[in-house]
């Protein structure tokens, strides 16, 4: 049985979203200069629009930007972090925070062109389906990395990650398995992605989780 | 968490800028007249906080001065630009006036500033090259980039910054001596930038108290 996605039993620290704002605001132009806002430009070409969420790359392959990790709002969740199963020299940690916004559509896609990792999520509506994964079909199982995924290479049996806890970890493991996040799901919430090498994920304690 | 400095209203900017394409064609002339060499020393010195001892560079990193500031020198290098002797020192002194008659149209965009400019040249880096992070010399100068051949794969650290990239007839700038900075190359095709000192004095229309 492989893992496709979970809900870890961890507890999770609540995230002020004023303080992720400040953060936002600090680092607007550093992110803009950097060579990690390609993926904000490679969807406004794709899109035609604005990328719907603020977008920060806070640790590369391990090595750290901003200090983040002795600024205010992370310092609580760098233990977090740092207890996740992921060789250290090949993490890499993505902040996401979306204000609230009208309906928008995201698309099926997987975070940074890697289809595994974990996410630590701020502020979920434990009423509502936080993410849809569903498998790609089998003639596009074979995508380049960063390829677009029309809603037509998926299949049609979705599965709905529905949060237990408001501040959670999801493990998403299927590696073919895109994701999107649900054009009714835009209140403000917080997002950090952290990926890398996985060394074992059956230390990890689920509260739910599906398998195939 | 301000690290780049804004020089977008410094007016040698905006005439570098212009003249882009013959300060190209300018370091072109350099190359093929010879007058590029290796970086003569690749251990960092003592003045360089720390970086002290270690290593500089790795791979292949060239360089063409065209004004030197003694005091953004170390020791080492200084011996190795001037030579030991006073002749050996008026020959390299001629040398860089030959090489200020090549780069004539960069000179005429130097001319009103001359009393702040220090070092002035070109800086070429081959891919699989590594610049190690570190402080410059002296803490007197802004220095000034601007890319000439650019190279997504190749990008510039700052401080604890993400990693950004040059582009051409693009400039940015930094305090050479107080800020710790330096280059990696990932990419495929050569980088080739223009680097100016110019006096901090020079910008004091910025009105910073203390430079970052």
């Amino acid at each position: 049985m492989a893992l496709i996605y979970g809900e870890l039993n961890v507890d999770v620290p609540n995230l002020p979203p004023t303080e992720i704002e400040h953060f936002i605001s600090d680092t607007k132009e550093f992110h803009e200069l950097s060579i990690y806002s390609k993926e904000e430009k490679v969807y406004f070409q794709r899109n035609n629009r604005d990328y719907p969420w603020d977008r920060r790359v806070l640790e590369f392959n391990g090595k750290e930007f901003y200090n983040y990790k002795s600024l205010n709002p992370f310092k609580k969740i760098k233990n977090l972090i740092e207890s996740l199963p992921i060789i250290k020299e090949s993490r890499y940690v993505t902040l996401l925070y979306q204000r609230e916004q009208s309906k928008y559509d995201f698309n099926f896609h997987f975070d940074n062109d890697d289809p595994c990792g974990f996410r630590i999520c701020f502020n979920l509506d434990i009423n509502k389906i936080f993410l849809e994964i569903a498998s790609l079909k089998h003639e596009f199982m074979d995508l380049p990395n960063g390829s677009k995924i029309e809603n037509n290479m998926v299949k049609e049996e979705i599965y709905d990650v529905i949060p237990k806890k408001t501040n959670t970890i999801f493990c998403i493991a299927g590696k073919k398995y895109p994701h999107r996040v649900p054009v009714n799901n835009s209140f403000q919430r917080v997002s950090i992605i952290v990926k890398g090498k996985i060394t074992t994920l059956e230390d990890l304690n689920f509260l739910t989780k599906i398998e195939e | 968490m301000k690290k780049y400095i804004d020089i977008s209203e410094f007016p040698l900017c905006l005439s570098l800028k212009e003249n882009y394409k013959q300060i190209r064609e300018e370091l072109c002339s350099l190359v093929e007249k010879k007058y590029i060499g290796k970086k003569p020393n690749n251990v960092m010195g003592e003045k360089q906080k720390r970086s002290n001892g270690k290593i500089l560079y790795s791979g292949q990193m060239q360089s063409s001065f065209t004004r030197i500031a003694d005091k953004s020198c170390s020791i080492t290098e200084l011996n190795a630009i001037y030579g030991p002797t006073s002749a050996s020192r008026a020959a390299s002194l001629e040398k860089l006036k030959i090489k200020q008659q090549i780069t004539v149209t960069l000179e005429k965009c130097l001319e009103p500033y001359l009393e702040y400019v220090g070092s002035v040249g070109f800086n070429i880096i081959d891919p699989g090259s590594f610049l190690n992070q570190h402080y410059g010399m002296c803490n007197d100068y802004v220095r000034i980039h601007m890319g000439i051949d650019c190279d997504p794969g190749a990008v510039f650290y700052l401080e604890n910054l993400p990693p950004r990239t040059w582009e051409p007839a693009k400039l940015f700038a930094f305090s050479d001596g107080e800020a710790f900075h330096g280059t990696e190359h990932a990419g495929t095709n050569p980088r080739s930038i223009l680097l100016v000192d110019i006096k901090k004095t020079a910008f004091s229309y910025l009105k910073e108290e203390k430079w970052p």
